[in-house]
């Protein structure tokens, strides 16, 4: 090591705020849909899906009670091709699930051809999730879980749904409506003087 | 935003390029492929930043195509697949982001682990 990169390593730090912008429509509040009752939604998927998946580790994936899909690729290609009505859980409180693989989930709800219910799930459920489904042939990495609301799918559970979750709302898209620039400060350091 | 924020106009300025470009992507760019409008206003908020030196966040920064200057939205410019643990993200232009998530899933950018005030 050179006495050059001893001094560097050497010369004081002090901490200092950066202002940074941030995305006026990345906001987190803005983005999901508010659950009104989390828990309730929780125990609701719980009890009607994720507790009858392990009796159904030996049967067939078309042959289960409801279309469930679990893969990122083929919900995208869901939401991008399809006109259905579905139900997307989505584990964002979880650490373990990229936020980069969520970012664009909320957006491409809306866009899509589907009526997407975006259900925001409760912290730890990523892994409850996975505890559940770990003897089916489903794998769920990503952190979302899509619910066909098909024929399958009785019509007081996605009343229950509908109840507990508010619409996705995209205020910025009603028109040309001027938000206030989001200037954040990030903790950095620089060398003192 | 504060009073006390330096370079406060070129924030202001940049977050309303981006929103009329978003705007127009989502808005007007189902009959417009081209984008070009909302293409010249990411490449004027680049400009600013770079000039300025006022710095945007990953996640704002994410949203735009370095090469032809889109804003990516989901079914209108960019088609997102996920490989072997890659997300990739293709614009409309041919350029593609490429995020190896699978190699820790947990990752968070620096103003993500709680350094932004």
């Amino acid at each position: 090591m050179s006495l050059k990169e001893v001094d560097k390593k050497l010369v004081k730090r002090r901490q200092v705020y950066r202002p940074v912008l941030d995305n006026p429509f990345t906001n987190e509040r803005a983005l999901w849909p508010r659950v009104k009752d989390p828990q309730f939604i929780w125990e609701l998927l719980n009890t009607t899906v994720l507790s009858k998946i392990k009796g159904l580790a030996s049967v067939p994936l078309n042959e289960w009670p409801w279309d469930v899909i679990t893969d990122y690729n083929e919900i995208v290609q869901l939401l991008e091709t399809g006109e259905e009505d579905v139900v997307l859980y989505v584990c964002n409180r979880d650490s373990d699930v990229s936020s980069v693989l969520l970012q664009q989930i909320p957006l491409l709800c809306y866009m899509s051809e589907c009526s997407v219910t975006l259900v925001q799930l409760p912290s730890g459920s990523h892994q409850a999730i996975q505890e559940a489904i770990t003897s089916s042939p489903l794998r769920c990495q990503d952190g979302l879980l899509l619910l066909r609301c098909n024929d399958k799918i009785s019509d007081n559970f996605r009343d229950q749904i509908a109840q507990q979750v508010d619409p996705l709302q995209f205020p910025w898209l009603e028109g040309v409506k001027h938000l206030p620039a989001t200037v954040r400060r990030l903790k950095t350091s620089q060398p003192s003087r | 935003m504060g009073k006390s924020v330096a370079g406060g106009d070129h924030f202001q300025r940049m977050n309303y390029l981006y929103e009329l470009a978003t705007w127009q992507t989502l808005v007007l760019g189902k009959h417009d492929p081209g984008q070009a409008m909302a293409r010249a206003n990411v490449a004027c908020m680049d400009r600013v930043g770079k000039k300025t030196r006022s710095r945007i966040l990953p996640q704002l920064k994410r949203t735009c195509c370095k090469k032809c200057h889109r804003v990516l939205v989901p079914l209108r410019t960019v088609e997102s697949s996920l490989k072997e643990g890659v997300l990739q993200w293709n614009c409309r232009c041919g350029e593609s982001k490429k995020f190896p998530i699978g190699s820790d899933r947990s990752f968070k950018t620096y103003g993500e682990r709680g350094n932004l005030d």
